[in-house]
């Protein structure tokens, strides 16, 4: 399991408190068993795949922002970046008549937002966190200066329209593109000497550099990659909504990067993992779903996930002095 | 003698219409306006501020247009700025009704009249904005008679709104109500919280349909609640031939795009963004003049459909126009019958 290490010990007990996830996936079945208590069709086929369907632009922007906090660094553009980039592939679709182009037109501009966050960051020495924001706010205003006007779908292609709601057989297409990102992610870093040196980086930059590894371009790379992954994301939301809105994504890379971090990414970097990114995201998903489906206040969604955050972070930081323990011994 | 009648008849007319022109030369006209809106980067707004570009041009006023981008202090610092620039008149669209206030105290105290637009601040002069409730209620009941004509007489509501805001509410009650004065037993299934925006609505939208899927009317708040939920619907696989669309404001040209389409979109309850500031400039020359003003002038809204929004707007590629014609011929309430 990636990111464990084994202690050898036979127990069931130790066998849980090792698994890095236990916590989150105990949450997130507890949660979902009570919702189904007071609404039973939380548990039809069509709700699950509704989450999974709606859930796959967080959960894939979330593999790309969980590489990128495994580096120690961190990107709050995503949300500008979705909105522009929806805007961008709706536009290019729209005057080329071809659906590859623009995709390609809106994945350009993910590559091209993620070299600058990591030029900003590696060359400019500006922290990511101020760096990125400043990146939001060039975004969100730049799209704007694109577009005011929501871009509307001229020309309804019926590929445009399966990006974000078709099925390959039954399974939706937006969820086929999360499982197979999500699986290029665990061969990177479970199998790979990159995913090796991602890990090395976020843990100790100073010894990482030291030892040979070219950390700065690491850190672009990753930065591309994460940008990359929210462009999907983007051209995945453009396609559900058949137009590219300049007032997208809003709040979007706050859910993404709580997904991550609730799934025991650690801010300081060096740790990380798949599992629990895509357990933290959907768990604030089923919050979100749940409430609505057993029609409760609104705004309860953001207060039970504050507490859900709170609480699960709370117990794992139990687990993992009783892991430490474990391993020790 | 015939001759003489018409000659008569002439000379009168041309009598008259030199009256009018006097009466509209003695009018003074004021040489700047300046307006602080709150949110310029909407399309909303952007359309409103092209009836106000528009009537002032015409009228040869000299219009300065601030961004407060919803900051408060922003707003109070832009509209100082312009009275010390000395502007004859002052139009704010308030960030926050209590903080406006301040603004509307501080032009009373330099004696240059002020102008709230969309909602009402306390010691204002005069406020122009459509009556949301009515505006609502008119979509109600064109969308109630489209349900008792087409689809069979039974309405289950999906509505979109946006709580945190009460010209919302008062859209989606009004709404309510008018479908409900054409189908008695009309039926709310779900009132959601769309925050007003397109990908929300698509989720709460998506979310509540799981619940339940048994709804043929969708309204939204505004025009991308409306759609988002319509996204919703269409990726449910429901089928399209048996709901209706309504949504809200025309604030852009989305709504006409959509009523294009064919498909189930088949009411908007126009709000006319660019009358809003047409008749914003107007209120500023009244003001200008001494003029007794209403409390709050009522600016026009309507149900328009697919077979009448034409006679409203036309559509060039992106650029839509109004049709003054028509929509200064629409009624307008004395005052609201909610707020």
């Amino acid at each position: 399991m990636e990111g464990t290490q084994s202690s050898g010990k036979g127990s069931l007990w130790s066998k849980l408190i090792l698994f890095n996830e236990i916590i989150l996936v105990a949450i997130l079945v507890t949660i979902s068993a009570a919702i189904s208590l007071g609404a039973p069709q939380f548990y039809s086929t069509t709700n699950m795949l509704n989450i999974l369907r709606d859930s796959s632009m967080a959960i894939i922007a979330g593999v790309g922002m969980t590489m990128l906090i495994i580096t120690g660094e961190v990107d709050l553009s995503i949300g500008s970046l979705v909105a522009f980039v929806g805007v961008v592939t709706m536009d290019v679709t729209n005057k080329t008549n071809s659906v590859a182009l623009g995709v390609l037109a809106g994945l350009g501009l993910g590559a091209v937002t993620g070299l600058v966050n990591g030029f900003v960051r590696t060359k400019l020495r500006v922290n990511s966190l101020i760096g990125t924001i400043a990146m939001l706010m060039i975004l969100r205003g730049g799209v704007y200066l694109y577009s005011l006007a929501a871009v509307q779908n001229y020309h309804q292609l019926k590929a445009f329209f399966d990006i974000g709601n078709g099925y390959v057989g039954f399974m939706p297409i937006p969820v086929l593109v999360m499982i197979t990102l999500a699986v290029v992610f665990l061969v990177v870093v479970n199998r790979t000497v990159m995913g090796r040196y991602l890990y090395a980086t976020g843990g100790n930059y100073a010894a990482a550099r030291i030892s040979g590894i070219k950390v700065d371009g690491l850190k672009i790379l990753t930065f591309v990659i994460c940008s990359v992954f929210a462009a999907i994301s983007g051209v995945i939301l453009v396609s559900r909504m058949n137009s590219g809105q300049p007032n997208a994504g809003t709040g979007f890379e706050l859910t993404v990067v709580a997904g991550v971090i609730l799934g025991g990414t650690s801010l300081g970097g060096g740790e990380g993992t798949l599992m629990g990114t895509l357990v933290g995201v959907l768990i604030l998903r089923i919050i979100n779903n749940g409430i609505i489906i057993l029609g409760w206040n609104q705004d309860l969604q953001i207060v039970i996930s504050g507490i859900v955050i709170i609480v699960a972070i709370y117990v794992d930081n139990k687990r993992k002095i009783a892991r430490a323990r474990i391993i020790s011994t | 003698m015939k001759g003489r009648k018409i000659l008569i008849f002439i000379a009168v007319f041309v009598f008259m219409l030199s009256l009018c022109s006097l009466a509209l030369a003695a009018q003074k006209i004021p040489k700047r306006v300046g307006w602080v809106g709150n949110y310029m980067m909407h399309e909303w707004y952007q359309n409103v501020q092209k009836g106000m570009v528009d009537r002032a041009n015409q009228l040869g006023i000299q219009l300065e247009v601030l961004d407060a981008n919803l900051d408060m202090a922003k707003q109070v610092s832009f509209a100082e700025d312009l009275m010390a620039k000395g502007v004859d008149v002052l139009i704010i669209t308030p960030v926050q009704q209590e903080g406006a206030a301040s603004i509307v105290k501080k032009a009373k105290m330099e004696g240059i009249p002020c102008i709230i637009e969309a909602s009402a601040v306390e010691g204002m002069t005069t406020l122009v904005a459509i009556c949301d409730y009515d505006c609502g209620f008119k979509g109600g009941v064109e969308t109630g008679k489209y349900v008792k004509a087409k689809l069979g007489g039974k309405a289950r509501i999906m509505a979109i709104d946006l709580p945190m805001l009460r010209p919302c509410i008062l859209r989606v009650d009004g709404f309510y109500d008018g479908i409900r004065t054409v189908i008695p037993d009309a039926v709310m299934v779900h009132r959601l919280d769309g925050q007003g925006l397109k990908d929300h609505a698509l989720q709460v939208a998506t979310d509540a349909l799981t619940k339940d899927k048994n709804v043929n009317v969708i309204y939204g708040c505004n025009d991308d609640s409306a759609l988002g939920a319509l996204q919703a619907y269409r990726a449910a696989g429901l089928d399209e031939k048996k709901l209706v669309v309504c949504g809200t404001g025309g604030e852009g040209n989305a709504f006409i795009h959509a009523m294009k389409e064919g498909g189930p979109y088949k009411v908007e309850a126009a709000m006319f963004p660019e009358a809003v500031g047409y008749e914003c400039v107007n209120m500023a020359v009244k003001l200008f003049n001494n003029e007794t003003v209403p409390k709050h002038y009522v600016t026009p809204t309507a149900a328009l459909t697919t077979e009448n929004w034409s006679s409203f707007y036309t559509l060039a590629g992106e650029k839509r126009t109004i049709n003054w014609n028509t929509v200064n011929k629409v009624k307008r309430e004395d005052k609201c019958a909610k707020y």
